[in-house]
């Protein structure tokens, strides 16, 4: 009844924005109407891709801040590629200073290496003199293979309070039986989030700062963060998860008495296949989805679907030839897994507890072998869909899509695997494997930075543990084609994710202008769409922001460098014309610009950010206005009248106001901002306003090179 | 909320209402008075029908040509080189690019050639490109860039071609029309600004402020 009334009301006044508004809220707060449905079932699908993809990301990202520790210092290697392509430019950048050309060369020097070692199996030596290069040429300060041990505990107790609360989140969108699981899974996350104090509390005494002693604690704690991300992943398959959960654990006791028999080989082939009959099940839920979204659609999607499990038979038995390359793979995975328990073993007593920690260790195992088998079914899909043209180019298409949906953060193996598929070389693909796998364990390691030279004895002692003949220098290599390859795999994952929220809004949109006829005009279709952003955006920005953060990684790492090293700068530093110095004894020039842009991050919504960063450019011209009108009145230069400023001095005064506001996520704020903005407001005042922000952004970053090479030599 | 002023708009570029709105994207070295020339366009005559919001560096002017409403959003660009990595975010969609340089420093001049150079690479066929040697008030002393030289390079290269100051005001308002005209679609008519209508109203007939 109340939503009729909304109805004669909007059709009495259909161009009323705040009508509009309160329209939607209106309905987005009954929870239990099929809009608000909708918008809920969106959400969480985007969170559930989201949420495997940054769940073992938090210690890299958290470690972004300025000032930033010094172990977290890039090298100038590290980020050389960021530098030169410069991605956002069709045209090619021009500096002013000549360090990006050298960089370019090392650069090239560095893939002609990489490119001639791949070739031939002598890229021992010049993977090694391209180290010695590298180092010395930059003259590096890494080579003391220490990190500084960082708060462990702040650093994971915002990790299990925000899993947690996401998982209440979870609970109040998903429909019944989802809840159920995740009502499992959020217990299961918060016996972790019990457990972890204790494990810290024993680990973290031993361990302060010397460097043998973090090896076992962050394999603990990268032992808990594989927890959450099992848990994380299960979803929609955690049924069959914990069917198998019984089974592994008991199979586990026998595994780790046997420890490299057999038993596992025959296990992994038995995993893949349960992974590849849970990929099934995966997309045909997935399909069911859609079938929703595009009724007609349904039949032919469903069809694909009895194709795709049918081949999934076909997979097993194709599977039973590759997984004998896997087996090993397999085995040396589960070593990796008592390893760490047996750590936790030393750390806690508590070996009731233990069991059930092994089973949902067996968990993250199993969704990685799942992945692999996800792996094995694009492979396989791909072949399928070569020679069934029965089938009409939509289905075709569906099914591309679906898989590219599923598919998660396995891209970064897939060119290898591809690879191999076509080598069909065995122990090729056991070394390559495993060096996925090690990538795999060891990333949360990997802070990105200092990763290679931290993680290089971690990967030693497991490289000797799972078979001599692995060579440690191609692994450092490969280790560098990973992190290339993974970083193009998020960069995939963040545009696929972009458009999906695209469509989604586009959807909702279109909902609402369906069901209420009156907004279907330009400027409702605006405010409606402004309306449904924030309760859109609100509860998934966070996870959102987090993805973003991590593909834009280097680019924070170096921005936080160059606002460490020039915190006390002032506006000369950035040229700005003296007459825009604002020097002024009471506080920074431009502060209430600063203050300003650093309100960027508390907004939910791009439009608000947006408004906010156009208040930061309005600020400035504001300062500058304020300052000459105070020096009118004191006498000092009574004649001068306030200059003016345009964008000859407004970039330069961003800059330095980029580089005060200490926040290296502006980088991955203004990406997002860049990527969700309707285009249309990019012509006005706040897509100048970004421009010259990113413009901004990009010219600090550009800095780096010059603020990281004095500190390395001092 | 925080985006009132949104609220009640329309989206721009998104509706095809009854004002036309076009980017125009100001290039040029540093110091050739590129947020100069804006400025004079802007606050010249009717500045009742700007908004100057982000200093000098973003302008909006509203005036008719033709009957139709247009609203210039004129962004202005750092001519340093080292922020030149993002320009192309800049001139992207812009209807017209204003190329300025300074009539008396050549250097200026090699650089406003550039520019244009890769303005006809990366932008659209039909954008209007506008070269304009600003300082013009000075140029009976110290010119070092001929008229000849530029008109011949305008011409090869099919730009608008003007000289002009944002001191004085000389041929401003008028460059500004023809890329109205042009803009809008109807027949350009350079060198003259009949048929021309500002939205000021009373004085519309008296164009520009010419010494």
């Amino acid at each position: 009844t109340w939503l009729k009334q909304w109805r004669s009301k909007l059709e009495a006044n259909p161009q009323d924005p705040i009508l509009i508004s309160q329209l939607v809220q209106e309905i987005l707060r009954c929870s239990d109407h099929p809009f608000t449905e909708l918008l809920h079932k969106y959400q969480m699908q985007i969170y559930q891709r989201l949420y495997p993809l940054i769940a073992n990301k938090h210690q890299e990202i958290d470690i972004v801040q300025v000032p930033l520790p010094l172990s977290a210092w890039p090298s100038l290697d590290d980020v050389s590629d960021t530098l030169c392509d410069d991605i956002q430019s069709p045209v090619s950048t021009s500096t002013d200073k000549p360090e990006p050309t050298s960089l370019c060369s090392l650069k090239d020097g560095y893939g002609k290496v990489s490119q001639q070692s791949s070739e031939n199996s002598t890229g021992v030596n010049s993977s090694k003199t391209e180290h010695h290069v590298d180092e010395n040429k930059n003259r590096l300060k890494f080579s003391n293979k220490k990190v500084e041990v960082i708060d462990i505990d702040s650093d994971l107790h915002p990790l299990f309070d925000q899993s947690e609360s996401e998982c209440s989140t979870k609970n109040r969108i998903e429909d019944n039986q989802v809840i159920c699981d995740l009502s499992n899974e959020s217990k299961a996350v918060s016996d972790v989030g019990h457990e972890s104090p204790g494990l810290l509390q024993e680990t973290e005494n031993p361990l302060t700062s010397n460097s043998p002693a973090i090896l076992p604690d962050s394999d603990v704690q990268e032992d808990l963060k594989n927890l959450i991300f099992g848990n994380s992943l299960v979803g929609g398959n955690i049924h069959q998860m914990n069917n198998n959960d019984g089974d592994q654990s008991s199979d586990d006791v026998g595994d780790r008495t046997l420890c490299e028999d057999q038993v596992s080989k025959v296990e992994s082939i038995r995993n893949l296949c349960d992974g590849v009959s849970q990929k099934a099940d995966n997309t045909s839920s997935r399909t069911d989805k859609l079938a929703v979204d595009r009724g007609n659609a349904a039949e032919s999607t469903r069809n694909v679907c009895d194709g795709v499990s049918q081949k999934a038979d076909n997979t097993s038995s194709r599977t039973d030839k590759l997984a004998v390359d896997r087996g090993s793979e397999a085995e040396s995975t589960r070593n990796v897994c008592d390893g760490v328990s047996q750590k936790e073993d030393n750390t806690s007593s508590r070996t009731d507890k233990l069991a059930v920690d092994h089973g949902k260790e067996l968990e993250s195992q199993m969704s990685w072998e799942r992945r692999q088998a996800q792996l094995l079914m694009r492979q396989v899909t791909k072949d399928y869909s070569s020679y069934q043209s029965g089938d009409s180019d939509y289905d075709e298409n569906k099914l591309d899509y679906l898989f590219d949906g599923s598919e998660e953060e396995d891209d970064d193996g897939y060119g290898w695997f591809d690879d191999n598929a076509s080598d069909q070389s065995g122990y090729q693909s056991g070394l390559q494997q495993r060096t996925v796998l090690n990538q795999d364990q060891s990333s949360s390691l990997d802070s990105g930075i200092s990763d290679t030279s931290v993680s290089q004895p971690d990967r030693e002692s497991q490289g000797r543990g799972f078979s001599s003949n692995v060579d440690l220098e191609n692994k450092h290599r490969k280790d560098k084609q990973f992190q290339k390859l993974s970083q193009e795999a998020y960069l995939r994952h963040l545009k696929s994710i972009s458009e999906d929220i695209h469509c989604y809004l586009e959807k909702l949109l279109v909902i609402m202008t369906i069901s209420y006829e009156p907004l279907d005009t330009p400027v409702g279709k605006d405010q409606c769409a402004v309306s449904l952003e924030e309760p859109f955006f609100k509860p998934i920005w966070k996870t959102l922001l987090r993805l973003f953060r991590v593909v834009n990684h280097k680019q924070e790492l170096m921005l936080a460098c160059v606002m460490t090293r020039l915190a006390d700068s002032t506006p000369a530093d950035f040229k700005v014309s003296q007459k825009l110095w604002l020097t002024d004894p009471a506080c920074k020039p431009y502060q209430r610009a600063i203050t300003e842009l650093t309100n960027v991050q508390q907004h939910y919504t791009m439009l608000s950010k947006l408004e906010c960063v156009v208040k930061v450019c309005r600020q400035i011209c504001e300062c500058v206005d304020d300052y000459y009108s105070q020096k009118h009145g004191t006498g000092e230069s009574a004649n001068k009248k306030a200059p003016s400023v345009g964008a000859d001095d407004l970039l330069p005064v961003l800059s330095y106001v980029v580089v005060q506001s200490a926040m290296p996520q502006l980088s991955a704020e203004c990406h997002a901002m860049s990527e969700f903005i309707h285009e249309g407001y990019m012509m006005g005042e706040e897509g100048y306003c970004l421009t010259s922000l990113r413009t901004a952004l990009n010219y600090v970053i550009s800095l780096f090179p010059s603020v990281a090479r004095p500190e390395n030599q001092s | 909320m925080s985006n009132s002023r949104r609220n009640s708009g329309t989206r721009p570029g998104a509706a095809g209402g009854r004002i036309q709105q076009a980017k125009l994207v100001l290039l040029g070295d540093q110091g050739v008075g590129k947020s100069s020339l804006a400025l004079r366009f802007v606050r010249g005559q009717f500045p009742e029908h700007s908004e100057a919001t982000v200093g000098a560096a973003f302008l909006t002017q509203t005036i008719l040509v033709q009957g139709q409403s247009l609203k210039f959003d004129i962004w202005d660009t750092a001519g340093q080189e080292r922020y030149h990595s993002l320009a192309p975010m800049y001139y992207r969609g812009a209807q017209a690019a204003v190329v300025v340089y300074d009539i008396n420093n050549a250097n200026t001049f090699n650089r406003a050639i550039s520019w244009v150079r890769e303005l006809r690479q990366q932008t659209a066929v039909n954008t209007v490109i506008v070269l304009a040697g600003n300082k013009a008030d000075l140029a009976s002393e110290h010119r070092a860039v001929p008229t000849e030289d530029a008109r011949v390079f305008a011409e090869e290269t099919g730009l608008i071609f003007a000289e002009c100051s944002a001191k004085s005001g000389l041929a401003v308002n008028e460059m500004f029309m023809m890329i109205a005209h042009k803009i809008v679609g109807k027949h350009a008519s350079p060198n003259s600004s009949q048929g021309v209508q500002l939205t000021g109203g009373e004085e519309a007939s008296s164009s520009g402020c010419k010494c």
